[in-house]
This record gives structure tokens, C-alpha cells and sequence, in this order.
């Protein structure tokens, strides 16, 4: 099998920063996620998961660290999650999840919550600077 | 040519802290630009960051709604008019749009607004979780996604209006209420005042107003927005109109009386009447610099245009016959610049003095 090609975004005022590296390890989607067209922006990274759900790492750790999303995004996430869980289900490899949301933020804290209990995976919830 | 723009508009924002008013063409670039002026007004209360993040989410939901159920191609001359309005109200923040759509959309439209305002908290948390788990995506890609959040944000039903035009297009009103109290239970805004503003500011023109606190951190991002919207004119006009928005602005600032907590309140709006650009700025003033003011700009109109680039090089030169008119320079230039002079005028609300001059190029 080919090498898994890499998906790297540079962050802009309505996208995210995203990194999806198999051979590094890393998987992150962070800054502001404002776009009109979420399909555009996640289509490709669903995909990409979709190839590597076929041989995935023995360790896949997922971290979402947003300040702004639109419901759009929301709903992206929740499909992203969902691949995950798959992978999990179905590889038996190591699969985990963490969100970060700032202090006093109440509603990202609030999605987070939601999403995990309606995928049904374990996300680890994290407030930014804490340990 | 008495121009009263802004008077009028004062007397419907007269009791906000803050309003931005954008009609006009939307796409995603006028997003950006009215989240960067209203966050550089925002950032100067005391709101806190959970309170502006969802207040950023609401702002952008609302805007991609007018895209999303919007008329679909969206011609340039079927979405003048459309209009975005955030509004600080006795202590609520309003969030209010108005965009054409077509009629055979109006009724599933108005289903899932009703379906969404009728749910307990619970049945909505509900929903919401179903349609995250739910494969399926509606044609318009939000599902009412988009209106649960709204709704489980604000904690408040959404208000909505549908007023038919013709058979196949009707103006879709659209408003959110975000209080600082929760507990508060005075009677929200109602979307007439929308409608209100909306008309005023097509009759005269407007496409962009915006009442608020106007120390320098606020005016560079409603440069860039204007600078946006006269991208298709010659050089020339640029720069002219661009220097006598920096001036009008600054000039507001600059002679606004300040409030107790030091804010430097006025209203500022542009537009383009048919024939002119046209901006309108007006602040609160003590009474004598009232009169002071429009005593100077009476003798700058009554100049000629020799008698204005003299005047202009003297005070360069000398500095100011009249120290409390600061430099001075700013409105010798607009003066100059101005198709028929300056239009200056005061209006009095109780105590209180509002002066608006208004320039057109």
C-alpha cells in the first residue's frame, strides 16, 4: 500500500489549522472553523480517514482545539468522531479523542459533552492551560 | 441639500450602546469585516469571553443563514437590501437579518423555526442529539442545526417575520435576543424596529451605520469595510473618500463628549445617494462647542475653494485661530472636498446635544 499522502491547512480567518500526518502521528484541527461550505473543507479529511481506517497506527490520538465554529463545522466533527469510532470498533487499535475549550467558554464545553454521549466515544475534555 | 440621515437614525438607536447596520451585498468578506468592528467595540466592554464566543457564533450563524436560505444565485440586484443588523439594547444584545427568499421555500422554512421554538430544553437537547448522529444532510446542508444552537445558546425563542413582495419572492426577517440577565423579562425589541431602520437607511441611501464608542482601535476596521464597498470606484474617488472618512471619524472622537466610563459615543454612516457618496457623522457635544462648531463650519462653507486652500496653508503654517476647534485641519479639508460644503446641523434630546455633519463627494 501507497503511503498515506498528508493533509496540511494553514489556518486563516474562517478555517482551521489541520493536520492529518499518519507517519508522524498527528491529527488536529484547530483555530476558527467558519466555513459556508463545511463539506469543502471535511469532505477531503472524512476521506482521508476512510483510506486509513484501512491500516491504521497502533495509536491514533484526535485533538480538537477550536475557538470559533459554526454549527456546520459542528456537525463535521460529529462525522469526524464517528470514523473514529469506527476505527476503534473495528481495528482494535488505541483510538482517543480530546477537546480543548477555553475557560469560560460554556458552550463548546456543552458540544463536547453532546457529542461525545451521542457518538458514543471516549473524548477527553480538556480546559486550555489546564494540566 | 439638508441632509437628516442621521438624525433619524439617532432618534431609533438613540438608547443603544452599540448598533451596526450593514445593507447591501453579503458575502463572507462582510462577515469578516463587521465581526472586526463590532469585536473591536465589543472587546471594549466588560462582556465576558464565554459571553463573546457566543456572540461571535450567533453573528456568524445568522450571516451564513442569509447565504444558506437565501435566494438561490443570488444576483447582485436581487440582494440589495438585504440587511445585517447587531444591536446593544437595554441590556440585551440583538442580532437581527433580512433577506429575500423565495415563496415555495417560506413553509418548511417556517416548520422547523416553529418546530424548533416549540420544544421543552429537553426535547430540543434531543433533537439536537439525533441530528448529530443522523447521516442524513437536508438539501440547504444545516438541518436546522443551525436554529437548535441558536436556540439552546440564547435560551429564548427565535423571532421571525415573512413580508410577501410578489409571487415568488418574500423579505425574510430573522431575529436573536441574547441577554445579560437571564432573568430579565422586559419586552424584547420588536422586528418593526428593523424594518424601521432598514427603510430609513434605503430612503437615504446607507449601506453601512454604526453607533458605538469611537476612540481610534474602533475606526480602522470600518475603513477597511468601506474601503470594500468603494473598491470599484476610480482611484481618484478612493482616496478622496477615504481621506474624509478617516476625518469624519476621527473628528467624532475627537470632539464627542466623553461618557463617565470614557467612552467617546457617536454615529457614523455612509452611503451613496444616486448622484454622491454621502457620510454622516454625529456626536454628543457640551452646548457651547455646539454652537462653536457650527459657527466655524458656517465660515468654512461660506469660503471659496481659493479662500478654503489659503485658509488651509494658514492654519498649517500658524496653527489654529481658535485653539478648543483642535487642529483644525481635518475639517478645512472635508470643506474642500465636500460637493456643496458641510452639512452641519444640531438636534436636542433633553439635555443632551447631538451635532451631524454630513459631506458628500
Amino acid at each position: 500500500m501507497d503511503t498515506l499522502r498528508k493533509i496540511y491547512r494553514a489556518k486563516s480567518d474562517f478555517y482551521p489549522r489541520m493536520v492529518f500526518d499518519k507517519e508522524e502521528g498527528v491529527f488536529l484541527i484547530e483555530g476558527r472553523s467558519l466555513p459556508e461550505d463545511s463539506e469543502a473543507v471535511y469532505g477531503p479529511v472524512l476521506e482521508w480517514f476512510d483510506e486509513y481506517s484501512m491500516q491504521p497506527n497502533s495509536e491514533t490520538k484526535m485533538v480538537f482545539n477550536l475557538e470559533y465554529y459554526n454549527s456546520a463545522s459542528l456537525r463535521k466533527f460529529a462525522d469526524i468522531l464517528k470514523k473514529l469510532k469506527q476505527i476503534s470498533d473495528h481495528s482494535g487499535t488505541n483510538v482517543s479523542a480530546t477537546w480543548y475549550y477555553e475557560d469560560g467558554d460554556e458552550s463548546s464545553l456543552e458540544n463536547a459533552e453532546d457529542l461525545a454521549s451521542s457518538i458514543g466515544i471516549a473524548l477527553e475534555i480538556k480546559m486550555i492551560g489546564e494540566a | 441639500m439638508s441632509d437628516n440621515t442621521n438624525s433619524i437614525l439617532y432618534s431609533e438607536l438613540w438608547a443603544d450602546d452599540l448598533s451596526f447596520v450593514y445593507l447591501g451585498k453579503f458575502d463572507n468578506s462582510v462577515l469578516g469585516f463587521a465581526t472586526e468592528i463590532l469585536k473591536g467595540h465589543i472587546s471594549q466592554t466588560v462582556e465576558s469571553e464565554g459571553k463573546k464566543n457566543k456572540l461571535s457564533f450567533l453573528m456568524i450563524e445568522s450571516f451564513q443563514n442569509i447565504l444558506r436560505y437565501g435566494l438561490a444565485g443570488r444576483a447582485a440586484e436581487m440582494t440589495s437590501g438585504e440587511v445585517f443588523i447587531v444591536r446593544k439594547h437595554k441590556g440585551s444584545y440583538y442580532i437581527t437579518t433580512g433577506n429575500y427568499v423565495e415563496n415555495v421555500n417560506i413553509a418548511p422554512m417556517r416548520e422547523k423555526l416553529e418546530r424548533v421554538n416549540s420544544l421543552s430544553p429537553e426535547d430540543l437537547k434531543k433533537l439536537f442529539m439525533m441530528t448529530l448522529q443522523n447521516k442524513k444532510i437536508s438539501k440547504q446542508g444545516g438541518a436546522g442545526l443551525g436554529f437548535m444552537e441558536m436556540v439552546r445558546k440564547t435560551k429564548e425563542k427565535l423571532d421571525f417575520d415573512f413580508v410577501e413582495l410578489d409571487d415568488e419572492r418574500s423579505f425574510f426577517y430573522f431575529q436573536l435576543r441574547l441577554k445579560d440577565n437571564p432573568e430579565d423579562d422586559s419586552p424584547a425589541l420588536p422586528i418593526s424596529s428593523a424594518k424601521n431602520i432598514k427603510k430609513m437607511m434605503e430612503q437615504n441611501g446607507r449601506f453601512i451605520a454604526l453607533k458605538g464608542d469611537f476612540r481610534q482601535s474602533a475606526i480602522n476596521p470600518i475603513l477597511s469595510m468601506a474601503e470594500n464597498n468603494i473598491s470599484e470606484e476610480s482611484l481618484r474617488t478612493q482616496r478622496s473618500l477615504y481621506h474624509i472618512l478617516v476625518e469624519m471619524l476621527q473628528n467624532i472622537a475627537r470632539h464627542a463628549a466623553q461618557t463617565d466610563d470614557g467612552r467617546r459615543e457617536g454615529l457614523f454612516s455612509m452611503g451613496y445617494d444616486g448622484n454622491a457618496f454621502v457620510v454622516s457623522a454625529s456626536n454628543g457635544i457640551e452646548p457651547d462647542s455646539a454652537q462653536r462648531l457650527l459657527e466655524y463650519v458656517g465660515k468654512l462653507n461660506s469660503m471659496t475653494r481659493e479662500q478654503l486652500d489659503d485658509y488651509y496653508k494658514r492654519v498649517l503654517r500658524e496653527g489654529h485661530d481658535d485653539a478648543t476647534i483642535s487642529s483644525g485641519l481635518g475639517l478645512i479639508d472635508v470643506a474642500r472636498d465636500s460637493i456643496g460644503g458641510i452639512d452641519c446641523a444640531v438636534d436636542s434630546y433633553g439635555e443632551v446635544r447631538i451635532l451631524s455633519m454630513t459631506a458628500k463627494l
